[in-house]
């Protein structure tokens, strides 16, 4: 192998002679791992942090209080409201529930923004499953109520704080979510089926098509990615809708993915495909074809899960810098990309400096996901440390 | 041996050439031309140009040639060391890469340089110290440089600067020194200023190699002859560092040719933020004015440098392993 | 290369200029002017002889300037930055304003500049200009009508390709005649009222930006070899080293050649190449104006100029006071409330701009639509109206401009004497039911099961308007109202985000249903009427009529409606009237039809901008007009910007 691989998953790695991949010997294996994987704290936590995300962007219509679009011009550049959770009543009294303040604005001409002032006056009180307008969730199941909200319907709810459009952000970043966690996914996905095909051929066969294709990826990778990108973005066809360029920089992300997939697979098979277990099979007149998808691939199935977590991050960095670029996703799509680029200059640093939540969800996103990977790769590989 | 080195020469060339014709498409990919984007540009500005000058110029440049006649001109001029001219400066490309080129790779060698000073000592802490508090703290830190945008460091890095120190962070040379010959102050100078983009760069990818590192550490510690030292009464640290370490750094070293690609991106991104000399911002501003013959030739030499790099690599690790030469693996 | 030059046409005399002008031009010639002084920075290369003494430095009479406020001292430097590549404008606003005239500060009179007094011939054809005597060049060679007529027939050499100027107007074809040293005669074909605003305007630089001596060695109407020396210097031929050596105009190589010789108030000291971090201009020790005292001007010794690709750190030096003056890139509605903030800190104050456009956002529906049934639709008045009404202003203005603003249509602007409070208010109150009365009528009636309104082919209406929000990025906010606010009357808006070069791409073939700019002639409603009428290719919301109007792209040309077509004939009736007052009736003719047919949609007046000055920087008038064509702030004779503290 002329190079080695950075994510070290490809290190030769002693199968178990006796093993053999039966049905029964899979399913202990994967109770194995899952065993293995339990132990191993940060990676436990990170597993439900990364379930929690894509549930959210899987019902983000659900947990966001707003539409992303809803705005109000009277609450442009709004701070975070505190959630109270107890008044004090003139009597002395204490009345129970969550609530937020009502907002005063004015506009200072000289300085041209508003200025807000808590209004202690005026209550909104908070309830979980609130009634909403009518919206279809997962684009099929009508609703009509949303997780949380105000129970009286338009009052100003800013959770953490609102856009220069008085956008709600949590609900901007609720969205969000959604398109970038499935640019990540989607893009992934599609790497993984150009790597483990074109890398599992490669690592089975050897010889010329071998070369071939370690040229290919050496030249793919001798390619700096920012012109890459940046080409490609602006060849797409400009009259496609949000949604087919959401798709298209989705795949040429993975395009340009799948090269370091490949390379595990490849890794992978080339340690294998000399096991006894292959040999084999392959004695017993078993087709290639069936020597690698029912063989092979059970046997490093692992490995394959983890690289791709490893992966998802590098796909959302990708999309954030793509959009930091004014290419890739645009407004109005609503992605982390997108909220961040509206967020990256110095008047919101110096400020609304809420509106880098979306910095935070991508950082917190990127160490689950890596904790993920790190735990399932540990727990995948039996005879590593 | 030499029978490897002229394959990989061969393969080198075939890859260049690859290479140069995917550059050539890859700027040719948007629609228009220079000479749209560039009227598009004035009239941003308010202003316009008279659409017959416009015509006049496009034919002059031979911009309305098929796409491999215009590909044949510029990789013939290539070859007698003709990179064409910049439309945009009406200069030739020469003129203008090689200053911006030495300042990528000053900074990104320096970046590298940190972040291998850096990653090295705490990845072998980590892999010697396994699921200790401080193998975790390095995960996780490392961890978060990776995951925070550059862009949003970058910006961040500037504000607080201004805010707590009253300097504003951008360029990398005073303007009193920017033309000067190399002196000390000048590197004071410039140290001075570029700390803060090599921060940036190099907390990107510090995660990567602690995290490589402590791996192939692992992998080694747990061999026979690293037991067999330790059985034999050596100290911990001389175990560690006598053999293991150096094995678990060949993967590494391999992987140098491809550093330059990748930091190059980051660095376009950092370098538009902190308003860097670099090659970076000059590639992304002739892409997006369609200055062809300059973003061609910059995204060519990027991947030659690329290549070589992975060439040198190769070649030591050939010369390291001797199955990789007789083209066993 | 090309050049920022615009369509002869574009330049209009306003009221009566001529003739204030003149007589301006006699008040000045006769000024007195007492003992001449220079800037200390000069004394040394005075002493030692490199430098003739100040008195023949100076012209005979030297241009008279009237401080803004007082009489300035010698010295200091005014820091600001060019934002990445391309930003020539900002060196036009600085110091490249220098032509045969110029405007007034109020921008309402031209003024004598290099040319000390002019005259016409009875219709317009022929203009005979004055020099003053004894201006020269910064390498200290003569200034003559020589030099004039050198850029005249260089520019007009079939093999240069320069195009745009009323030099080179295939309609009006012109020629340069010396007549002495100082006097010189621009002789058109036709008559040409039209041609001081064009050198009074930013573009009037063109004709007096180059040397001969120094130019004319690349050229082969002076030189027989240039041909020749181009080839041995490693050009293809002549034309490609005289854009490298001697770029005319406002092009960016002339700041890359420190050789060349200029008739600015700085000059290049540190060129501006690819690479160059900074660009730096010294004074030109042979500038031709004085205060009233008799100093020579300017007053600041250096231009230093960061090159920067990035607002954001440009943002941050003018926070941290590192910026002396500026108004451009870092100056927006977004960022006025740091600045504001930052004052003290940052030792700067901010002044007010008058931009000179009418509108933040112009609607350009596209009347040359190739989809029949959406053509008639964009023809139909009453859908006009209909989106119009259906458009909540107050609700943008709000949230988008900080409040700041009225809703407006396209049309000119309160200050402008065009000014016409009918055409700029009507149809803009918010009123959705009114809204859908008039797309009713429009024959918008059925409606499809998601409330969209059905065209007659059956087709739901959708609107997709093209913005390219990397130039402006609010559109993009203000376009994601609109979208909101019509979809409650039934329209289905998309926005499509679009690269500026498609945004002009698509212009010739008419594949868009609209696109967004900003109101460009609020004020110089005469000499920017692109929305007034199909004028020029920036009319994109009829660039077919402007075709067969400009007789550019024969191909894609087509004849325009009626009425447009009798406003195409009024401004060719108005670009040759010789009198001022013509042309005024005929342009509010023009306003009269286009306030009828109400072509475009309009939403909010163009807010006031700021700027930002150090508080030592002096002379600065507190409020100033902000335009192109008035090439803010140059116009406010940055020679006489002093710091107060700059003699300590």
């Amino acid at each position: 192998m002329a190079t080695t691989d950075t994510q070290n998953l490809t290190k030769p790695v002693a199968q178990p002679k006796t093993s053999k991949p039966t049905l029964s010997g899979r399913e202990s294996q994967f109770a194995m791992t899952w065993r293995r994987f339990k132990q191993h704290q940060l990676a436990l936590v990170s597993l439900w942090i990364v379930v929690a995300f894509y549930l959210v962007a899987l019902l983000a219509e659900f947990f966001a209080p707003f539409d992303p679009g809803d705005y109000n011009p009277r609450y442009t550049y709004a701070p975070p409201q505190g959630i109270e959770f107890v008044f004090v009543e003139e009597d002395g009294s204490w009345t129970w529930g969550p609530y937020v303040n009502g907002y005063g604005t004015e506009i200072d001409p000289e300085a041209m923004r508003r200025i807000f002032t808590i209004d202690e006056e005026v209550r909104h009180p908070l309830g979980f499953f609130v009634e909403s307008e009518p919206y279809m969730l997962l684009g099929i199941i009508p609703m009509s109520h949303k997780l949380f909200g105000t129970i009286e319907p338009r009052a100003p709810l800013y959770v953490i704080g609102a856009d220069r459009l008085g956008r709600d952000q949590l609900s901007r970043l609720i969205h969000g979510t959604r398109i970038s966690l499935s640019i990540g996914l989607v893009g992934v996905v599609l790497s993984l089926i150009f790597g483990v095909i074109i890398g599992g051929f490669s690592g089975y066969y050897g010889g010329w098509f071998d070369s071939a294709v370690q040229r290919t990826i050496e030249f793919i990778r001798s390619l700096p990615t920012i012109p890459l990108w940046l080409g490609l973005a602006a060849a797409l066809p400009q009259n496609w809708s949000a949604l087919q360029n959401y798709f298209a920089i989705t795949v040429i992300l993975s395009l340009l993915g799948w090269t370091e997939l490949a390379r595990v697979v490849r890794g992978r098979f080339l340690a294998l495909r000399t096991e006894d277990f292959v040999t084999a099979a392959q004695l017993d007149g078993a087709s290639d074809y069936r020597v690698i998808v029912r063989h092979m691939v059970p046997s490093f199935m692992s490995h394959i899960i983890a690289a791709t977590t490893l992966a998802i991050p590098g796909m959302i960095l990708a999309e954030t810098a793509l959009s930091f670029l004014g290419l890739g996703l645009q407004a109005p799509i609503v992605s982390w990309g997108t909220l961040l680029q509206e967020a990256q200059n110095i008047r919101t640093l110096a400020s609304a400096p809420w509106l880098l939540a979306p910095g935070v969800v991508v950082v917190v996103a990127i160490l689950a996901m890596n904790f993920l990977g790190d735990g399932l790769r540990d727990a995948a590989d039996p005879y590593g440390k | 041996m030499l029978g490897f080195l002229v394959r990989r020469l061969i393969a080198m060339v075939l890859t260049i050439w690859a290479v140069s014709f995917v550059a050539f498409a890859i700027i040719q990919l948007p629609p228009g031309d220079y000479l749209t984007s560039y009227v598009a540009q004035l009239s941003a500005a308010g202003d316009r140009i008279d659409p017959q000058t416009i015509e006049a110029l496009r034919e002059r440049y031979g911009l309305g040639d098929p796409f491999i006649v215009q590909y044949f001109k510029w990789i013939s001029g290539i070859v007698q060391g003709d990179f064409g001219d910049s439309f945009e400066w009406s200069a030739p490309v020469s003129e203008l890469i090689w200053g911006r080129m030495g300042n990528s790779v000053l900074l990104e060698g320096l970046a590298v340089l940190v972040m291998w000073l850096v990653a090295l000592p705490i990845g072998i802490y980590a892999a010697v110290r396994k699921y200790s508090l401080g193998d975790y703290l390095a995960t996780v830190g490392g961890f978060i440089g990776l995951a925070i945008p550059n862009f949003l460091f970058a910006l961040v890095l500037m504000y607080l600067w201004y805010v707590y120190f009253g300097q504003t962070l951008g360029g990398l040379y005073s303007p009193e020194m920017a033309n000067s010959p190399w002196s000390i102050a000048k590197l004071l100078d410039f140290l001075s200023r570029a700390w803060a983009p090599i921060l940036v760069l190099a907390t990107a990818g510090t995660a990567q190699l602690i995290r490589v590192m402590r791996a192939n550490l692992l992998d080694e510690l747990s061999k026979p002859y690293v037991v067999t030292a330790r059985s034999k009464g050596l100290p911990e640290w001389r175990v560690v560092l006598k053999y293991p370490v150096r094995v678990a750094l060949n993967p590494l070293v391999s992987t140098i040719g491809w550093l330059l690609p990748t930091l190059v991106s980051s660095s376009v991104v950092v370098s538009a933020v902190m308003n860097l000399p670099t090659a970076g911002p000059l590639l992304l501003r002739s892409l997006t004015t369609q200055d062809m013959y300059l973003a061609g030739a910059i995204i060519l030499l990027l991947g030659i440098l690329t290549i070589l790099g992975t060439l040198i690599s190769d070649l030591i690790l050939a010369w390291i392993d001797p199955r990789i030469r007789h083209g066993g693996m | 290369m090309p050049n920022h030059t615009l369509q002869a046409d574009r330049a209009v005399v306003r009221p009566g200029l001529i003739l204030a002008a003149m007589s301006a031009a006699f008040a000045m010639s006769v000024a007195p002017v007492a003992a001449q002084q220079q800037a200390p920075m000069l004394d040394s290369m005075v002493e030692d002889g490199s430098l003739p003494p100040v008195e023949e430095r100076l012209p005979e009479n030297p241009l008279v300037v009237e401080p803004v406020d007082s009489i300035g001292t010698y010295g200091g430097t005014w820091r600001s930055a060019l934002r990445g590549t391309g930003d020539t404008g900002w060196i036009s606003r600085t110091l490249n304003y220098d032509g045969l005239v110029r405007y007034n500060r109020e921008w309402n009179e031209i003024i004598p500049n290099l040319a000390e007094s002019w005259e016409a011939n009875e219709d317009g054809t022929e203009y005979t200009f004055t020099l003053r005597e004894g201006l020269k060049w910064s390498d200290g060679t003569p200034f003559t009508s020589e030099d004039v007529a050198f850029a005249v027939e260089l520019v007009q050499h079939p093999d240069y390709p320069v195009g745009g100027t009323f030099m080179t107007d295939p309609n009006n074809p012109m020629s340069a005649e010396v007549v002495d040293e100082t006097t010189f005669k621009f002789i058109f074909e036709r008559p040409k009222g039209l041609l001081l605003d064009e050198l009074a305007s930013v573009n009037g630089i063109t004709v007096v930006s180059l040397q001969k001596a120094y130019c004319g060695q690349f050229f082969p109407g002076v030189n027989e070899n240039a041909d020749q020396l181009a080839q041995d210097e490693g050009y293809d031929n002549w034309a490609f080293m005289m854009e490298d050596k001697c770029a005319w105009g406002q092009e960016i190589e002339r700041w890359a050649n420190p050789d060349l010789p200029f008739m600015n108030a700085w000059v290049i000291s540190e060129p501006w190449t690819a690479n160059a971090s900074q660009v730096v201009f010294e004074r030109n020790p042979y500038y031709w104006k004085v205060d009233p005292e008799g100093n020579q001007l300017p007053y600041i010794d250096r231009l230093t100029m960061r090159v920067s690709e990035s607002t954001e750190e440009i943002t941050l030096m003018a926070l941290n006071g590192e910026i002396d003056f500026s108004d451009r890139h870092i100056t927006t509605v977004a960022n006025q409330p740091i600045f504001f903030d930052g004052q003290e800190q940052g030792d700067y104050r901010l002044g007010r701009e008058v931009y000179a456009f009418s509108n933040t956002t112009v609607l350009q529906l596209n009347f040359n639509h190739p989809d029949e049934a959406m053509r008639e639709l964009i023809h139909n008045k009453d859908f006009r109206i209909g989106l119009s009404h259906g458009i909540n202003r107050q609700e943008i203005i709000d949230a988008v401009y900080t409040s700041q603003g009225e809703p407006f249509q396209v049309a000119p602007r309160p200050e402008s004497q065009f000014y016409d409070e009918e055409m700029a208010k009507q149809y803009t109150e918010y009123d959705p039911e009114l809204a859908i009365e008039h797309l009713e009528a429009a024959g918008l009636t059925e409606t499809n099961s998601q409330g969209i309104r059905l065209m007659e082919n059956g087709e739901p209406l959708t609107l997709t308007i093209d913005v390219i929000s990397a130039l402006r990025p609010e559109w993009i906010d203000v376009l994601e109202l609109v979208q909101l606010q019509l979809e409650e009357i039934g329209v289905d808006v998309e926005i499509n985000n679009i690269d500026r070069t498609l945004f002009y791409d698509k212009r010739p073939s008419g594949d868009y249903d609209a696109q967004i700019w900003q109101g460009d002639g609020g004020l110089d409603v005469i000499q920017e009427p692109r929305y007034y009428f199909p004028a020029n290719g920036e009319s994109a919301w009829a660039f077919q009529w402007q075709a067969w109007y400009n007789g550019t792209d024969p191909e894609i040309a087509s004849e325009p409606v009626d009425w447009a077509k009798r406003q195409m004939e009024l401004y060719d009736e108005l670009k040759a009237s010789p009198e001022a007052e013509d042309r005024n009736a005929l342009m509010e003719e023009i306003l009269a039809i286009a306030k009828e047919e109400f072509p475009l949609i309009g939403i909010g007046l163009f807010p006031d901008g700021y700027y930002i000055a150090k508080n030592n920087l002096r002379n600065v008038p507190d409020q100033m007009s902000q335009a192109w064509l008035f090439p803010t702030p140059a116009p406010y004779d940055p020679f006489q910007w002093y710091y107060a503290d700059a003699g300590q």
